[in-house]
């Protein structure tokens, strides 16, 4: 089965991005494929390459870039709702003449066409709200 | 049928009864993070969870541990993280309550 | 995109407080952007974001209801608010800025049963 997934709160805020790590993990080695991963609202705070979590604690923006790299799975993050939360690639950096951008490898910053996208060619659509 | 997934304590939140008040003969309803709340006997939340046989109830299990819960079994059964992936796929659509 | 879906998204909490009704109505702008077949239900708190005679300024906010009459410019129009909603907060669909359709719990449930993809927000 194809399944994407949606999430809504920020990584050591909400449980929002553990919890849906470890669905996603567990929907890879049950065999169904994640189409997408759609970061949205503060869920966005995941593609921040800035991020220093404590040393005994998980540092979910590294999970989330290990899953998607080795399963080959888009991370998309929204881009407004990125971009006023202060996560940028150099593009965004560079349109808004910034000093330097944030985005972690494998995450991408585009549109909410992506999660629209994501609905269309997933058969499952789950959301992990704040 | 769809699963609805509820992240948010009873006692905080009033999502439990708004979900419920949705829900269709048939639907789940799974209890994660601090949703798992709900599942404890002797509580209005887990008299509401008697009171709609036509639900059917689960609860996260790492969720339950890591507070210090556990569930009966009885009208609530919980599942592990592949049991989640199970009922996703199980029904036909998620819709997730926060 | 030639593929069309039916998305229902659940409007349930009231507006200014917190980004996420903004956000969702943005979702809906998406969706009919691509052909989408959108519906959109206010139900709960979330009704309160069809009040007319919003008036932001003075929080540094975007106006809500300026944010939702961009529904009709998209050709939105299964605009769907929850009846036991409105009643439980006093309000009658004179006090709304939108064109909607009041629904009864079972029609909510038909609409739930009835899409393919539903977002909470």
């Amino acid at each position: 089965m194809i399944i994407s997934v949606v999430i809504l709160g920020a990584p050591y805020s909400t449980q929002a991005p553990a919890t849906a790590l470890r669905f996603a993990k567990s929907a890879i080695a049950a065999g169904h494929t994640i189409h997408r991963i759609f970061f949205y609202h503060d869920g966005v705070n995941c593609a921040n390459e800035l991020i220093i979590p404590a040393q005994d604690e998980i540092h979910l923006p590294n999970e989330w870039q290990s899953i998607a790299k080795e399963n080959t799975i888009d991370m998309v993050v929204c881009i407004a709702s990125a971009i006023k939360r202060g996560v940028i690639d150099p593009t965004e950096a560079s349109r808004y003449e910034k000093p330097a951008s944030n985005l972690k490898d494998q995450f991408e910053i585009s549109g909410l066409g992506q999660l629209v996208d994501a609905s269309i060619h997933s058969d499952r659509v789950i959301t992990f709200g704040p | 049928m769809i699963l609805h997934t509820i992240n948010k304590s009873p006692y905080s939140s009033a999502i439990f009864n708004d979900c419920l008040r949705l829900c269709s003969d048939g639907d789940a309803i799974l209890f994660i993070e601090d949703g798992v709340y709900a599942t404890q006997q002797g509580t209005d939340s887990y008299q509401l969870i008697e009171q709609h046989p036509e639900v059917n109830f689960f609860a996260l299990a790492p969720d339950l541990e890591a507070r210090g819960l556990t569930s009966d079994q009885a009208k609530v059964l919980t599942v592990d993280d592949n049991g989640f992936v199970e009922l996703a796929v199980k029904y036909q659509k998620v819709q997730s309550w926060y | 995109m030639s593929v069309q879906k039916n998305l229902l998204l659940i409007c349930r909490k009231a507006p200014y407080g917190n980004a996420l009704p903004r956000e969702a109505i943005d979702i809906a702008l998406a969706a009919s952007a691509f052909d989408q077949n959108v519906s959109l239900l206010f139900s709960g708190d979330g009704v309160w974001q069809l009040l007319k005679q919003q008036k932001s300024d003075s929080i540094n906010s975007k106006n809500h209801g300026k944010v939702l009459s961009a529904l009709a410019l998209y050709g939105i129009e299964n605009i769907y608010v929850d009846n036991d909603s409105l009643k439980q907060r006093n309000l009658s669909k004179d006090n709304l800025l939108v064109d909607t359709k009041s629904v009864t719990i079972n029609e909510i449930k038909a609409l739930c049963n009835n899409c393919d993809t539903i977002f909470n927000f």
